[in-house]
Protein backbone atom coordinates (compact mmCIF):
# COMPACT_ATOMS: atom_id res chain seq x y z
CA UNK A 1 0.00 0.00 0.00
CA UNK A 2 1.66 3.23 -1.08
CA UNK A 3 -0.80 5.80 0.18
CA UNK A 4 0.63 7.14 3.42
CA UNK A 5 4.25 7.57 2.31
CA UNK A 6 3.76 8.39 -1.37
CA UNK A 7 1.37 11.27 -1.01
CA UNK A 8 3.88 13.18 1.06
CA UNK A 9 6.61 13.01 -1.59
CA UNK A 10 4.65 14.96 -4.19
CA UNK A 11 3.46 17.42 -1.59
CA UNK A 12 7.06 18.00 -0.56
CA UNK A 13 8.11 18.44 -4.17
CA UNK A 14 5.29 20.94 -4.66
CA UNK A 15 6.50 22.87 -1.64
CA UNK A 16 10.00 23.10 -3.10
CA UNK A 17 11.88 20.48 -1.07
CA UNK A 18 14.79 19.33 -3.23
CA UNK A 19 15.48 16.19 -1.18
CA UNK A 20 12.06 14.86 -2.17
CA UNK A 21 13.27 14.61 -5.79
CA UNK A 22 15.68 11.78 -4.94
CA UNK A 23 13.02 10.02 -2.89
CA UNK A 24 10.55 10.29 -5.74
CA UNK A 25 13.07 8.84 -8.19
CA UNK A 26 13.98 6.05 -5.80
CA UNK A 27 10.35 5.16 -5.31
CA UNK A 28 8.91 5.63 -8.79
CA UNK A 29 11.89 5.75 -11.15
CA UNK A 30 11.97 1.99 -11.71
CA UNK A 31 8.27 1.88 -12.50
CA UNK A 32 8.45 4.71 -15.03
CA UNK A 33 11.55 3.16 -16.59
CA UNK A 34 9.67 -0.15 -16.96
CA UNK A 35 6.75 1.61 -18.61
CA UNK A 36 9.04 3.47 -20.97
CA UNK A 37 10.80 0.26 -21.98
CA UNK A 38 7.44 -1.34 -22.57
CA UNK A 39 6.24 1.41 -24.91
CA UNK A 40 9.43 2.65 -26.54
CA UNK A 41 11.12 0.83 -29.37
CA UNK A 42 14.63 2.07 -28.75
CA UNK A 43 16.57 2.63 -25.57
CA UNK A 44 17.28 6.28 -26.39
CA UNK A 45 13.53 6.85 -26.94
CA UNK A 46 12.85 5.35 -23.53
CA UNK A 47 15.44 7.65 -21.94
CA UNK A 48 13.98 10.74 -23.63
CA UNK A 49 10.49 9.72 -22.58
CA UNK A 50 11.50 9.20 -18.95
CA UNK A 51 13.08 12.63 -18.89
CA UNK A 52 9.92 14.23 -20.33
CA UNK A 53 7.73 12.36 -17.86
CA UNK A 54 9.64 13.40 -14.78
CA UNK A 55 9.89 16.99 -15.97
CA UNK A 56 6.10 17.01 -16.05
CA UNK A 57 5.96 15.36 -12.62
CA UNK A 58 8.16 18.07 -11.06
CA UNK A 59 6.06 20.79 -12.63
CA UNK A 60 2.63 19.38 -11.84
CA UNK A 61 3.23 17.88 -8.40
CA UNK A 62 1.05 20.57 -6.86
CA UNK A 63 -1.95 19.21 -8.75
CA UNK A 64 -1.78 15.83 -7.04
CA UNK A 65 -4.90 15.18 -4.99
CA UNK A 66 -4.55 12.10 -2.75
CA UNK A 67 -8.31 11.73 -2.53
CA UNK A 68 -8.47 10.95 -6.25
CA UNK A 69 -5.91 8.14 -6.29
CA UNK A 70 -2.47 7.04 -5.25
CA UNK A 71 0.70 8.86 -6.15
CA UNK A 72 1.81 5.84 -8.18
CA UNK A 73 -1.26 6.19 -10.39
CA UNK A 74 -0.80 9.97 -10.67
CA UNK A 75 2.76 9.56 -11.95
CA UNK A 76 1.93 6.55 -14.10
CA UNK A 77 -0.97 8.41 -15.72
CA UNK A 78 1.43 11.16 -16.77
CA UNK A 79 3.80 8.48 -18.02
CA UNK A 80 1.17 6.57 -19.98
CA UNK A 81 -0.18 9.72 -21.64
CA UNK A 82 3.31 10.83 -22.64
CA UNK A 83 4.34 7.42 -23.89
CA UNK A 84 1.22 6.95 -25.99
CA UNK A 85 1.60 10.45 -27.44
CA UNK A 86 5.17 9.65 -28.40
CA UNK A 87 4.20 6.28 -29.84
CA UNK A 88 1.41 7.74 -31.98
CA UNK A 89 3.58 10.65 -33.11
CA UNK A 90 6.38 8.31 -34.08
CA UNK A 91 3.98 6.04 -35.94
CA UNK A 92 2.53 9.05 -37.81
CA UNK A 93 5.92 10.37 -38.81
CA UNK A 94 7.03 6.87 -39.76
CA UNK A 95 10.40 7.16 -38.02
CA UNK A 96 9.65 4.44 -35.50
CA UNK A 97 7.55 1.34 -35.75
CA UNK A 98 5.02 0.75 -33.02
CA UNK A 99 5.58 -2.28 -30.86
CA UNK A 100 4.71 -5.54 -32.51
CA UNK A 101 1.94 -7.11 -30.42
CA UNK A 102 3.71 -10.43 -30.14
CA UNK A 103 6.87 -8.81 -28.85
CA UNK A 104 5.37 -7.54 -25.65
CA UNK A 105 3.95 -9.94 -23.12
CA UNK A 106 0.19 -9.63 -23.12
CA UNK A 107 -1.56 -10.24 -19.90
CA UNK A 108 -1.57 -13.99 -19.61
CA UNK A 109 1.05 -13.99 -16.91
CA UNK A 110 -0.27 -11.75 -14.16
CA UNK A 111 1.88 -13.59 -11.66
CA UNK A 112 4.95 -12.12 -13.38
CA UNK A 113 3.69 -8.57 -13.14
CA UNK A 114 5.03 -6.00 -10.75
CA UNK A 115 2.83 -5.39 -7.72
CA UNK A 116 2.73 -1.62 -7.87
CA UNK A 117 -0.34 -0.41 -6.02
CA UNK A 118 -3.79 -1.40 -4.95
CA UNK A 119 -5.36 0.09 -8.07
CA UNK A 120 -3.29 -2.29 -10.20
CA UNK A 121 -4.46 -5.25 -8.13
CA UNK A 122 -8.08 -4.17 -8.64
CA UNK A 123 -7.55 -3.81 -12.38
CA UNK A 124 -5.92 -7.23 -12.60
CA UNK A 125 -8.84 -8.75 -10.75
CA UNK A 126 -11.36 -7.13 -13.11
CA UNK A 127 -9.41 -8.10 -16.22
CA UNK A 128 -9.27 -11.66 -14.95
CA UNK A 129 -13.07 -11.84 -15.08
CA UNK A 130 -13.25 -10.89 -18.76
CA UNK A 131 -13.40 -13.27 -21.73
CA UNK A 132 -10.02 -13.77 -23.44
CA UNK A 133 -10.95 -11.81 -26.57
CA UNK A 134 -12.08 -8.80 -24.60
CA UNK A 135 -9.07 -8.84 -22.31
CA UNK A 136 -6.72 -9.01 -25.25
CA UNK A 137 -8.44 -6.08 -26.98
CA UNK A 138 -8.07 -3.98 -23.84
CA UNK A 139 -4.45 -4.90 -23.32
CA UNK A 140 -3.54 -4.07 -26.90
CA UNK A 141 -5.25 -0.68 -26.72
CA UNK A 142 -4.39 0.32 -23.18
CA UNK A 143 -1.04 -1.35 -22.50
CA UNK A 144 0.44 -1.08 -25.96
CA UNK A 145 -1.22 2.05 -27.30
CA UNK A 146 -2.74 0.47 -30.41
CA UNK A 147 -5.64 2.35 -31.98
CA UNK A 148 -9.07 0.74 -32.19
CA UNK A 149 -8.46 0.04 -35.89
CA UNK A 150 -5.08 -1.54 -35.16
CA UNK A 151 -6.61 -3.72 -32.45
CA UNK A 152 -9.31 -4.85 -34.91
CA UNK A 153 -6.65 -5.65 -37.48
CA UNK A 154 -4.47 -7.51 -34.98
CA UNK A 155 -7.25 -9.57 -33.40
CA UNK A 156 -9.52 -10.01 -36.43
CA UNK A 157 -12.45 -8.70 -34.39
CA UNK A 158 -14.94 -6.27 -36.00
CA UNK A 159 -14.15 -2.62 -35.21
CA UNK A 160 -17.47 -2.08 -33.44
CA UNK A 161 -16.84 -5.09 -31.21
CA UNK A 162 -13.37 -3.80 -30.36
CA UNK A 163 -14.78 -0.42 -29.32
CA UNK A 164 -17.47 -2.01 -27.18
CA UNK A 165 -15.03 -4.44 -25.56
CA UNK A 166 -12.61 -1.67 -24.65
CA UNK A 167 -15.25 0.74 -23.38
CA UNK A 168 -17.00 -1.84 -21.23
CA UNK A 169 -13.77 -3.28 -19.86
CA UNK A 170 -12.49 0.16 -18.90
CA UNK A 171 -15.82 0.94 -17.31
CA UNK A 172 -15.62 -2.14 -15.09
CA UNK A 173 -12.20 -1.14 -13.81
CA UNK A 174 -13.29 2.49 -13.44
CA UNK A 175 -16.31 1.46 -11.37
CA UNK A 176 -14.26 -0.76 -9.09
CA UNK A 177 -11.73 2.00 -8.53
CA UNK A 178 -14.52 4.50 -7.87
CA UNK A 179 -16.00 2.14 -5.29
CA UNK A 180 -12.60 1.90 -3.61
CA UNK A 181 -12.22 5.70 -3.57
CA UNK A 182 -15.69 6.03 -2.06
CA UNK A 183 -14.72 3.56 0.67
CA UNK A 184 -11.54 5.53 1.39
CA UNK A 185 -13.45 8.81 1.44
CA UNK A 186 -15.81 7.36 4.03
CA UNK A 187 -12.80 6.45 6.12
CA UNK A 188 -13.03 2.76 5.25
CA UNK A 189 -10.16 0.36 5.71
CA UNK A 190 -7.26 0.21 3.30
CA UNK B 1 -20.59 9.73 -8.57
CA UNK B 2 -23.86 10.61 -10.30
CA UNK B 3 -26.70 8.11 -10.13
CA UNK B 4 -27.97 8.76 -13.65
CA UNK B 5 -25.03 8.28 -15.94
CA UNK B 6 -25.04 9.56 -19.48
CA UNK B 7 -23.99 6.57 -21.62
CA UNK B 8 -22.59 8.86 -24.31
CA UNK B 9 -20.39 10.60 -21.73
CA UNK B 10 -19.04 7.24 -20.58
CA UNK B 11 -18.37 6.25 -24.16
CA UNK B 12 -16.44 9.44 -24.86
CA UNK B 13 -14.47 9.25 -21.60
CA UNK B 14 -13.49 5.66 -22.37
CA UNK B 15 -12.37 6.63 -25.87
CA UNK B 16 -10.44 9.60 -24.51
CA UNK B 17 -8.61 7.35 -22.06
CA UNK B 18 -7.19 5.36 -24.98
CA UNK B 19 -6.53 8.45 -27.11
CA UNK B 20 -9.27 7.79 -29.64
CA UNK B 21 -11.27 11.03 -29.75
CA UNK B 22 -11.62 13.05 -32.93
CA UNK B 23 -11.63 16.86 -32.53
CA UNK B 24 -15.44 16.84 -32.94
CA UNK B 25 -15.82 14.20 -30.24
CA UNK B 26 -13.45 16.13 -28.01
CA UNK B 27 -15.63 19.21 -28.38
CA UNK B 28 -18.71 17.11 -27.61
CA UNK B 29 -17.01 15.71 -24.51
CA UNK B 30 -16.06 19.18 -23.30
CA UNK B 31 -19.71 20.24 -23.62
CA UNK B 32 -20.89 17.21 -21.67
CA UNK B 33 -18.25 17.71 -18.99
CA UNK B 34 -19.43 21.20 -18.08
CA UNK B 35 -21.72 19.89 -15.36
CA UNK B 36 -19.60 16.92 -14.33
CA UNK B 37 -17.17 16.61 -11.46
CA UNK B 38 -13.62 16.83 -12.92
CA UNK B 39 -12.74 13.72 -10.92
CA UNK B 40 -15.12 11.80 -13.16
CA UNK B 41 -13.00 12.46 -16.24
CA UNK B 42 -9.80 11.67 -14.37
CA UNK B 43 -11.15 8.36 -13.13
CA UNK B 44 -11.27 6.86 -16.62
CA UNK B 45 -7.65 7.72 -17.31
CA UNK B 46 -6.75 6.29 -13.93
CA UNK B 47 -8.55 3.07 -14.82
CA UNK B 48 -6.47 2.80 -17.99
CA UNK B 49 -3.32 3.48 -15.98
CA UNK B 50 -4.24 0.84 -13.41
CA UNK B 51 -4.62 -1.68 -16.25
CA UNK B 52 -1.15 -0.82 -17.55
CA UNK B 53 0.29 -1.23 -14.06
CA UNK B 54 -1.50 -4.53 -13.60
CA UNK B 55 0.18 -5.96 -16.69
CA UNK B 56 3.61 -4.44 -16.31
CA UNK B 57 6.32 -7.11 -16.44
CA UNK B 58 9.19 -6.97 -13.95
CA UNK B 59 11.81 -4.39 -14.97
CA UNK B 60 14.27 -5.73 -17.53
CA UNK B 61 17.04 -3.78 -15.80
CA UNK B 62 17.81 -0.79 -13.64
CA UNK B 63 17.48 2.72 -14.97
CA UNK B 64 20.91 3.82 -16.25
CA UNK B 65 22.81 5.69 -13.55
CA UNK B 66 23.61 8.54 -15.91
CA UNK B 67 19.92 9.04 -16.67
CA UNK B 68 19.08 8.88 -12.99
CA UNK B 69 21.64 11.59 -12.24
CA UNK B 70 20.30 13.74 -15.05
CA UNK B 71 16.76 13.39 -13.73
CA UNK B 72 17.86 14.21 -10.20
CA UNK B 73 19.77 17.29 -11.24
CA UNK B 74 16.97 18.54 -13.50
CA UNK B 75 14.37 17.78 -10.83
CA UNK B 76 16.22 19.67 -8.12
CA UNK B 77 16.61 22.64 -10.42
CA UNK B 78 12.91 22.71 -11.37
CA UNK B 79 11.77 22.21 -7.78
CA UNK B 80 14.08 24.97 -6.65
CA UNK B 81 12.68 27.24 -9.37
CA UNK B 82 9.17 26.35 -8.21
CA UNK B 83 10.14 27.48 -4.73
CA UNK B 84 11.51 30.75 -6.06
CA UNK B 85 8.31 31.28 -8.00
CA UNK B 86 6.34 30.63 -4.84
CA UNK B 87 8.42 33.25 -3.06
CA UNK B 88 7.91 35.61 -5.96
CA UNK B 89 4.20 34.88 -5.97
CA UNK B 90 3.96 35.76 -2.30
CA UNK B 91 5.82 39.01 -2.89
CA UNK B 92 4.32 40.04 -6.21
CA UNK B 93 0.59 39.46 -6.39
CA UNK B 94 -0.25 37.31 -9.44
CA UNK B 95 -2.51 40.04 -10.68
CA UNK B 96 -1.69 42.44 -13.40
CA UNK B 97 1.10 44.96 -13.01
CA UNK B 98 0.48 48.19 -14.85
CA UNK B 99 3.33 50.37 -15.99
CA UNK B 100 2.60 53.84 -14.66
CA UNK B 101 4.25 57.04 -15.81
CA UNK B 102 5.81 59.05 -12.99
CA UNK B 103 4.23 62.40 -12.25
CA UNK B 104 6.56 65.36 -12.76
CA UNK B 105 7.79 66.97 -9.52
CA UNK B 106 6.45 70.42 -8.74
CA UNK B 107 5.71 73.04 -6.04
CA UNK B 108 8.93 72.38 -4.18
CA UNK B 109 9.60 76.06 -3.35
CA UNK B 110 6.35 76.55 -1.51
CA UNK B 111 6.86 73.63 0.89
CA UNK B 112 7.87 74.36 4.49
CA UNK B 113 11.20 73.05 5.80
CA UNK B 114 9.70 70.18 7.83
CA UNK B 115 8.00 68.87 4.68
CA UNK B 116 11.32 68.91 2.85
CA UNK B 117 12.92 66.95 5.68
CA UNK B 118 10.05 64.48 5.67
CA UNK B 119 10.47 64.12 1.93
CA UNK B 120 14.17 63.40 2.39
CA UNK B 121 13.41 60.73 5.02
CA UNK B 122 10.85 59.20 2.69
CA UNK B 123 13.37 59.27 -0.13
CA UNK B 124 15.98 57.52 2.04
CA UNK B 125 13.41 54.88 2.98
CA UNK B 126 12.47 54.37 -0.64
CA UNK B 127 16.14 53.93 -1.55
CA UNK B 128 16.43 51.21 1.12
CA UNK B 129 13.35 49.49 -0.26
CA UNK B 130 14.68 49.84 -3.78
CA UNK B 131 18.02 48.39 -2.66
CA UNK B 132 16.20 45.40 -1.18
CA UNK B 133 14.30 44.80 -4.39
CA UNK B 134 17.45 45.31 -6.41
CA UNK B 135 19.14 42.49 -4.52
CA UNK B 136 16.10 40.32 -5.07
CA UNK B 137 15.84 41.12 -8.75
CA UNK B 138 18.17 38.32 -9.78
CA UNK B 139 15.50 35.80 -8.96
CA UNK B 140 12.31 37.79 -9.34
CA UNK B 141 12.23 40.32 -12.15
CA UNK B 142 9.39 42.81 -12.33
CA UNK B 143 6.95 42.50 -15.20
CA UNK B 144 8.69 45.34 -17.05
CA UNK B 145 12.06 43.63 -16.64
CA UNK B 146 10.59 40.33 -17.73
CA UNK B 147 9.13 42.05 -20.78
CA UNK B 148 12.54 43.46 -21.73
CA UNK B 149 14.25 40.12 -21.07
CA UNK B 150 11.80 38.19 -23.27
CA UNK B 151 11.70 40.90 -25.96
CA UNK B 152 15.48 40.66 -26.29
CA UNK B 153 15.58 36.85 -26.45
CA UNK B 154 16.95 35.59 -29.80
CA UNK B 155 14.08 33.10 -30.12
CA UNK B 156 11.30 35.49 -29.11
CA UNK B 157 7.90 34.85 -30.68
CA UNK B 158 5.93 38.10 -30.87
CA UNK B 159 2.34 38.02 -32.13
CA UNK B 160 -0.54 40.52 -32.06
CA UNK B 161 -3.81 39.52 -30.46
CA UNK B 162 -6.70 39.00 -32.85
CA UNK B 163 -10.09 39.96 -31.44
CA UNK B 164 -12.96 37.51 -31.85
CA UNK B 165 -16.62 38.51 -31.91
CA UNK B 166 -16.83 38.18 -28.13
CA UNK B 167 -18.07 41.38 -26.47
CA UNK B 168 -14.97 41.62 -24.27
CA UNK B 169 -12.81 41.87 -27.37
CA UNK B 170 -14.61 44.87 -28.82
CA UNK B 171 -11.87 47.40 -28.04
CA UNK B 172 -9.12 44.97 -27.11
CA UNK B 173 -5.71 44.77 -28.72
CA UNK B 174 -2.13 44.05 -27.76
CA UNK B 175 0.43 41.34 -28.27
CA UNK B 176 2.00 38.28 -26.72
CA UNK B 177 5.71 37.60 -26.38
CA UNK B 178 7.15 34.15 -25.67
CA UNK B 179 10.67 32.73 -25.47
CA UNK B 180 10.88 28.96 -25.51
CA UNK B 181 14.50 29.08 -24.46
CA UNK B 182 13.62 31.09 -21.36
CA UNK B 183 10.27 29.35 -20.89
CA UNK B 184 8.89 32.78 -20.16
CA UNK B 185 6.55 35.25 -21.74
CA UNK B 186 4.47 38.37 -21.27
CA UNK B 187 1.03 39.33 -22.55
CA UNK B 188 0.26 42.95 -23.38
CA UNK B 189 -3.33 44.17 -23.44
CA UNK B 190 -5.01 47.43 -24.33
CA UNK B 191 -8.75 47.88 -23.90
CA UNK B 192 -9.53 44.50 -22.40
CA UNK B 193 -12.41 45.03 -19.95
CA UNK B 194 -11.77 44.74 -16.20
CA UNK B 195 -13.07 41.53 -14.62
CA UNK B 196 -14.55 40.93 -11.19
CA UNK B 197 -12.08 38.44 -9.67
CA UNK B 198 -14.73 37.24 -7.24
CA UNK B 199 -16.63 35.67 -10.12
CA UNK B 200 -14.60 35.50 -13.30
CA UNK B 201 -11.00 35.52 -14.42
CA UNK B 202 -9.18 35.53 -17.70
CA UNK B 203 -7.17 32.39 -18.48
CA UNK B 204 -4.41 31.87 -21.03
CA UNK B 205 -4.05 28.65 -23.07
CA UNK B 206 -0.98 27.82 -25.13
CA UNK B 207 -1.30 25.37 -27.99
CA UNK B 208 2.01 23.56 -28.36
CA UNK B 209 2.72 21.83 -31.65
CA UNK B 210 4.62 19.06 -29.84
CA UNK B 211 1.59 18.20 -27.72
CA UNK B 212 -1.84 16.80 -28.35
CA UNK B 213 -3.89 19.76 -29.55
CA UNK B 214 -6.79 18.66 -27.38
CA UNK B 215 -4.78 19.58 -24.32
CA UNK B 216 -3.41 23.12 -24.58
CA UNK B 217 -1.02 24.14 -21.82
CA UNK B 218 -2.63 26.19 -19.06
CA UNK B 219 -0.90 29.58 -19.09
CA UNK B 220 -2.43 30.77 -15.82
CA UNK B 221 -5.33 32.94 -14.74
CA UNK B 222 -5.11 36.70 -14.40
CA UNK B 223 -7.16 39.79 -13.67
CA UNK B 224 -7.53 43.08 -15.45
CA UNK B 225 -8.01 46.00 -13.08
CA UNK B 226 -8.73 48.68 -15.62
CA UNK B 227 -9.49 48.67 -19.32
CA UNK B 228 -7.64 51.94 -19.82
CA UNK B 229 -3.96 52.08 -20.58
CA UNK B 230 -1.58 49.25 -21.35
CA UNK B 231 -1.50 46.22 -19.12
CA UNK B 232 1.33 43.67 -19.01
CA UNK B 233 0.80 40.21 -17.58
CA UNK B 234 3.49 37.55 -17.06
CA UNK B 235 2.75 34.14 -18.55
CA UNK B 236 2.73 31.32 -16.00
CA UNK B 237 2.76 28.16 -18.11
CA UNK B 238 2.05 25.06 -16.03
CA UNK B 239 4.02 22.81 -18.39
CA UNK B 240 7.00 23.26 -20.67
CA UNK B 241 6.06 24.84 -24.01
CA UNK B 242 8.35 23.76 -26.82
CA UNK B 243 6.71 24.94 -30.02
CA UNK B 244 3.84 27.37 -29.44
CA UNK B 245 1.48 27.66 -32.39
CA UNK B 246 -1.40 29.59 -30.82
CA UNK B 247 -2.26 31.56 -27.68
CA UNK B 248 -5.88 31.90 -26.59
CA UNK B 249 -7.58 33.89 -23.84
CA UNK B 250 -10.77 32.50 -22.35
CA UNK B 251 -13.02 33.81 -19.59
CA UNK B 252 -13.54 31.27 -16.83
CA UNK B 253 -14.93 30.96 -13.31
CA UNK B 254 -12.57 32.31 -10.64
CA UNK B 255 -9.52 30.10 -10.25
CA UNK B 256 -9.66 28.90 -13.85
CA UNK B 257 -10.50 25.48 -15.23
CA UNK B 258 -8.58 22.35 -16.20
CA UNK B 259 -10.50 21.91 -19.44
CA UNK B 260 -12.07 24.98 -21.01
CA UNK B 261 -15.41 24.84 -22.79
CA UNK B 262 -13.95 27.63 -24.97
CA UNK B 263 -17.38 29.25 -25.04
CA UNK B 264 -16.00 32.64 -24.04
CA UNK B 265 -12.90 33.27 -26.05
CA UNK B 266 -12.20 36.95 -26.69
CA UNK B 267 -8.62 36.89 -27.99
CA UNK B 268 -6.39 34.66 -30.09
CA UNK B 269 -2.82 34.99 -31.29
CA UNK B 270 -1.70 32.57 -33.99
CA UNK B 271 2.02 32.14 -34.50
CA UNK B 272 2.90 32.34 -38.20
CA UNK B 273 4.42 29.11 -39.52
CA UNK B 274 8.12 28.94 -40.21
Amino acid sequence: MDFPLSETILERIASGEQAAVSECLARHGGLVWSMAQRFARRREDAEDAVQEIFLEVWKTAERYDPTLGSETVFISTIARRRLIDRLRRAARSGDTLPLEPEQAPVGDQPSDSVETCEEAAIARQELGKLPDDQRRAIELAVCQGLTHAEVAQTTGLPLGTVKTYIRRGLQKVQKSLAARSATLARGGGV
Amino acid sequence: MSEQRDPRLDELLADQAVGELSPEEQAELERLLVNVNPAEATSWEQAATAIVLSQLPPPAGEMPQELLERLRSEGEEVVSRNRENMTEDSRLPPKVSVDVLESPPGGEATKPLWLSLAAQVALAASILVAAFFFVRRDTAPTVSELFQQVARAPDVVRVDWTATEHAAAQNASGEVLWSTEQQAGVMVFRGLPANDPAFRQYQLWIFDDTRDERYPVDGGVFDIDSATGEVRVPIRAKLAVRDPKMFAITIEPTGGVVVSSREELPLLATVPKG
